[in-house]
């Protein structure tokens, strides 16, 4: 009796076995493409902004392929890009299958995108393990550096194409320091608080920050380093707190919902004046067409640290492109794009430039490609109008800039206006 | 740090008003188990249910969010009753962790049925608006927003018909009873299964209800209620479970300890909280605070 | 010795359940394949050893406490103290297996709902002392790299297949141990405190003592597969494991395999994973998530004792018409 039970157990095993083996085996290669493969969250509270990723890379593969494809010169051919997606479900170990998958089964020649710094470096150890070429467009720095922030070698396939949480944070400190300072507290230490997601992403704008602060010296005074769990809504109490250290300055640093939520609860709830409580910077990835929205009237004279703004553009080379990719996408979509989104849409061009350069979709050669890479900005501004991996930390110089709100009442919206730096602003930062 | 009568009034105002919404959470949780001693993880997705139900009402059909929400107790109050009859009621008798599992398959079913509809076009969060929503009742200490009165107020004379339902209705009468005894109350003659199905339907539009009144005053996802409604799960356990009353005021109280706490120990202590103050209680009360029944 | 003798099905099963994978890996050469079945078996020891907690009626909400404090102290030894990953493997679980004890005697007068918040209440704080308190050893949200189980050197396909056979020799091991544990006094006692403790503790069963002993070795157990997942698929550990899924996982592979018998948690955990990844590759998106949802609750609704005791039946059934001079099932 053991044994029939034990025979039979066995039998439906491998019957099971075969059939899930069958059933999760991936389509065949398609001949003739070069795969690759977009790594971002499509299910889970990231949801939205993956969607806003795959649109803006389906837009640019499609652009690539009415051209003929990219061209290989390995394969003696112009090969059409093909896209697969990776769904990290907003999850560390949805990240690992998603990539894993991505690799092994899809085989794609390259790895870029994602949103979520975590996730991103969820997937790291995949990448490093078959050293496939991978372009992050998550904020963290860790991409590419090690925990002290110094160069990593074993990371030599990782090439970083967004501006990471230590340019925002410093972007921050220097825009407070040359324009809110004067005005607010010329001859004292300017009192700033930060309220920010507890996150490897808010913690790296935190370390940038300390980091520029210890550099410029005296004249930033931190007063309050307030923290709220990612998925969080309510800051009242954290605000209460910060209020009642009375700062020149909030930092409200999150992810869009968070920024609008903190932004109103301040004003509303906790009293914070905007007139006496400079608002801002906050993070570029509120940047977004319903930031503008949703933070309504009170939302004036706030300011936001972008890299892609939805409603103004630094003049100049990228204007043409931001103007053509935007209408692109609105004609498709029937939506305003986000900053992650076109972080995809350049990293899929920047991915085709680097095979074409290469000659060949081989890993080692693609990487190699990447490394010597000189190509024109796409819509994201660069200094210097090229895109180029620096050879320590193999990132990108984007441009940030600073826009202060100011409500618009033919559109009943809030709209921007670029008040920093000096050669790209429009208008100097006005106080209320 | 300034630590004035502003700042101790306004942090026990947010303790009362998250405190209220728990109260409702806690006490639909607490009903449910009180008479079907069932356990519903995914009242935290009934909860957002209600919440867009409402959104929607207001943002596609003008509708006031003070109007839509009875609305969306009635339609999660049948979605509730659905669930219990589809669901539960087979349950019953089997394994009680069979009973988790069913929830955990209605978290899986109810969020991403949520996030199919909503993410495409809202993304991430929304947020109810209301007619009053950037007016100040200006109290001299502190201003308050006119929503935040409306949502005490609404909690609490939902809880009072509440009471009304439970000690002076025969409905009522038959809750308490399934609810202190099953046995005794089926050989009373009271249609237990009858009263399964209307108080779990009682308990999901509870849950609506405070759904609701969270997304008028804080930005809110399909992912949003898991959180709220394991700290209600706290709650209860330390209020009885069963006991209305202990669902009530530990609610209460409960948001008022987080509010504190969060203020002293900063936020990342902000979800822990409960769970410290479940263990300290059950390490001297290993029954909780009050008697179970209602 | 009498305790083999009394396990002779258990060992058939599990030469049976070590012999068809390893067939497998002969035949299947897709890579892919084989990373889903090392995430199968490893998250089949986790499942077995929430299995084995709840053999004696502890039904624990927070599971991943163990998980993720078994990849933690794995992680740092091996990294930190410099520990082989292999010998690691074994040593950093006695970590969570002490924290076992310890949730164990904290939970020792709670039943049911109240000791499942408890626990679960566990996991979270336990996420907030790994970044605060211990953020200095752990870094905080970034977590840690963990190195290789697979010996440095080793190609890509070599480090899969290894991987595999570890893991899929890890849980027949497990497999094993937990079916020696049922079969002997000690299983006895716990069904016995499961069952009615006042009962149990009137027949001379220290029901304390028991019930740490469970949470203790269900510590460890999933300690050691927090740890091998750790060294083998993820390569990495962040305070994100101790999450809300990771302690679910457990619960919805054994009660979906079946509660109570050593096999139960493996079959639930090949078959809901299994079809996980199938839908969500195959449908994507939330709809897969909302189809898994309704097999679920579809499962447990027919199936309310789990997959296995109806499988077994079955194969049982079929067995007997096969070899029609069997013995009888009583």
């Amino acid at each position: 009796m053991p044994r029939l039970r034990a025979t039979s157990l066995v039998t439906a095993a491998l019957l099971i076995t075969i059939v899930a083996g069958v059933g999760v085996l991936p389509a065949l290669a398609q001949l003739g493409t070069v795969r690759l493969g977009l790594l971002t969250s499509m299910t889970g509270p990231a949801a939205a902004t993956g969607e806003d990723q795959r649109r803006a890379a389906t837009l640019a593969v499609d652009e690539i392929n009415a051209t003929g494809g990219v061209m290989v010169r390995e394969a003696n051919a112009r090969l059409k890009l093909e896209l697969v997606i990776g769904d990290d479900q907003t999850s560390r170990e949805g990240a690992v299958s998603a990539v894993t998958r991505l690799l092994v089964a899809d085989k794609v020649a390259l790895v870029f995108g994602g949103l979520g710094s975590a996730f991103g470096m969820a997937a790291l150890p995949q990448i490093r393990e078959h050293g496939v070429p991978y372009i992050p467009t998550p904020s963290t720095p860790l991409f590419t550096r090690n925990q002290d922030m110094g160069p990593d070698p074993t990371k030599s396939m990782v090439f970083h194409y967004q501006a990471t949480g230590l340019m925002y944070g410093a972007g921050i400190v220097d825009f407070l320091v040359r324009e809110i300072k004067p005005l607010m507290s010329a001859d004292r230490p300017l009192r700033v608080a930060w309220l920010y997601q507890d996150s490897p992403f808010g913690a790296e704008y935190v370390r940038g920050y300390n980091d520029r602060v210890k550099e410029v010296g005296a004249g930033i005074e931190t007063v309050a380093l307030e923290r709220f769990k990612v998925g969080e809504t309510d800051y009242r109490t954290q605000l209460t707190k910060i209020k009642a250290l009375t700062p020149h300055v909030l930092v409200p640093m999150g992810f869009r919902g968070e920024t609008v939520a903190a932004i109103q609860q301040a004003v509303l709830d906790v009293g914070i004046d905007p007139k006496k409580t400079h608002i801002g910077p906050t993070c570029a990835c509120a940047d977004d067409p319903l930031y503008y929205k949703d933070l309504g009237r009170i939302g004036q004279y706030t300011t936001i640290l972008s890299l892609y703004s939805t409603h103004a553009i630094p003049k100049g080379a990228t204007f043409a492109k931001w103007a053509s990719y935007r209408k692109s996408y609105q004609e498709k979509f029937g939506q305003l794009p986000g900053l992650l989104g076109v972080s995809a849409y350049d990293a899929v061009h920047v991915a085709a430039k680097a095979i074409e350069r290469a000659g060949s979709v081989d890993k080692r050669k693609v990487i190699e490609a990447l490394g010597k890479l000189e190509m024109d900005q796409m819509v994201l501004p660069v200094h210097g109008g090229k895109i180029r991996f620096d050879p320590k930390y193999r990132e990108v110089p984007f441009v940030l800039f600073v826009q202060e709100m100011f409500w618009d009442e033919k559109v009943k919206e809030l709209r921007p206006v670029i008040v920093w730096p000096g050669d790209l602003a429009e208008a100097k930062y006005k106080q209320p | 740090m300034v630590l004035d009568a502003g700042t101790l009034l306004r942090i026990l105002l947010w303790g009362l008003v998250s405190g209220s919404v728990y109260m409702l959470l806690a006490t639909g949780i607490t009903l449910i188990f009180g008479v079907m001693k069932v356990v519903n993880f995914a009242h935290g997705e009934l909860m957002m249910t209600g919440a867009f139900v409402t959104f929607i009402l207001s943002h596609a059909f003008g509708l006031n969010p003070y109007v839509g929400v009875f609305v969306s107790m009635a339609a999660v109050g049948v979605l509730g009753i659905v669930i219990e009859r589809v669901g539960f009621r087979r349950l019953r008798g089997t394994a009680k962790i069979n009973e988790i599992f069913f929830s955990i398959a209605l978290i899986l079913i109810l969020q991403n049925a949520l996030a199919r509809i909503f993410v495409p076009r809202f993304r991430e969060y929304v947020q109810i608006k209301t007619p009053y929503a950037t007016e100040v009742l200006d109290l001299g200490l502190i201003t308050l927003r006119y929503d935040f009165v409306i949502l005490l107020v609404l909690a609490w004379a939902t809880l009072l018909g509440l009471w009304v339902v439970l000690y002076r209705t025969g409905l009522g009468r038959d809750v308490r009873g399934t609810s202190q005894n099953r046995t005794a109350a089926m050989l009373m003659g009271i249609r237990v299964e009858r009263v399964d199905m209307l108080t779990f339907g009682i308990g999901a539009a509870l849950g609506a209800l405070a759904g609701s009144l969270y997304g008028i005053i804080n930005p809110f996802g399909p992912y949003a209620g898991t959180l709220p409604a394991i700290k209600a799960f706290a709650v209860i356990i330390l209020g009885g479970l069963g006991s209305v009353r202990g669902a009530v005021v530990g609610g209460l109280l409960y948001g008022i300890v987080e509010s504190v706490a969060t203020f002293f120990l900063g936020g990342s202590w902000r979800d822990a909280i409960a769970f410290v103050l479940l263990i300290v209680v059950l390490l001297t009360r290993p029954q909780g605070l009050f008697r179970e029944g209602a | 010795m009498g305790a083999l003798r009394r396990l002779r099905r258990e060992l058939i099963v599990a030469a049976l359940m070590l012999g068809l994978p390893l067939l497998l890996l002969t035949l299947v050469r897709e890579l892919f394949v084989l990373q889903v079945l090392t995430f199968v078996f490893i998250f089949a020891i986790y499942a077995q050893s929430w299995n084995l907690a709840a053999h004696s009626g502890q039904f624990s909400l927070g599971h991943a406490t163990f998980l993720g404090l078994g990849s933690y102290a794995s992680i740092i030894a091996a990294s930190r103290l410099g520990l082989a990953p292999a010998v690691a493997l074994f040593v950093g679980p006695i970590l969570p297996a002490l924290a076992g004890f310890a949730i164990g005697a904290l939970c020792r007068r709670l039943r049911e709902a109240y000791f499942g918040m408890v626990t679960f209440g566990c996991t979270a704080i336990v996420q907030v002392l790994v970044v605060e308190q211990f953020g200095w050893l752990t870094n905080r949200w970034d977590g840690l790299d963990a190195p290789r189980l697979a010996p440095e050197g080793l190609p890509v396909e070599r480090v899969a297949v290894l991987n595999y056979v570890i893991s899929l020799a890890l849980m027949v091991a497990t497999y094993l141990v937990v079916a020696a544990i049922i079969r002997s006094r000690i299983g006895l006692a716990f069904v016995a405190i499961h069952d009615n403790e006042t009962v149990a503790a009137a027949a001379g069963v220290s029901v304390v003592r028991y019930r740490l002993l469970a949470m203790g070795v269900a510590g460890y157990i999933g300690g050691v597969a927090g740890a091998l997942n750790g060294h083998t698929l993820t390569r990495h550990i962040s305070p994100g494991v101790f999450g809300l899924e990771d302690s679910i996982w457990p619960v919805l592979y054994s009660i979906a395999g079946g509660l109570g018998t050593p096999e139960g948690p493996i079959l639930g955990t090949l078959l809901v994973r299994v079809f996980w990844e199938w839908a969500l590759r195959r449908i994507g998106g939330f709809d897969s998530l909302i189809l898994i949802g309704l097999m679920l609750a579809l499962v447990v609704t027919a199936l309310p004792r789990g997959i296995y005791p109806v499988f077994a039946r079955a194969t049982a059934a079929l067995g007997a018409r096969l070899t029609p001079n069997s013995v009888k099932q009583p």
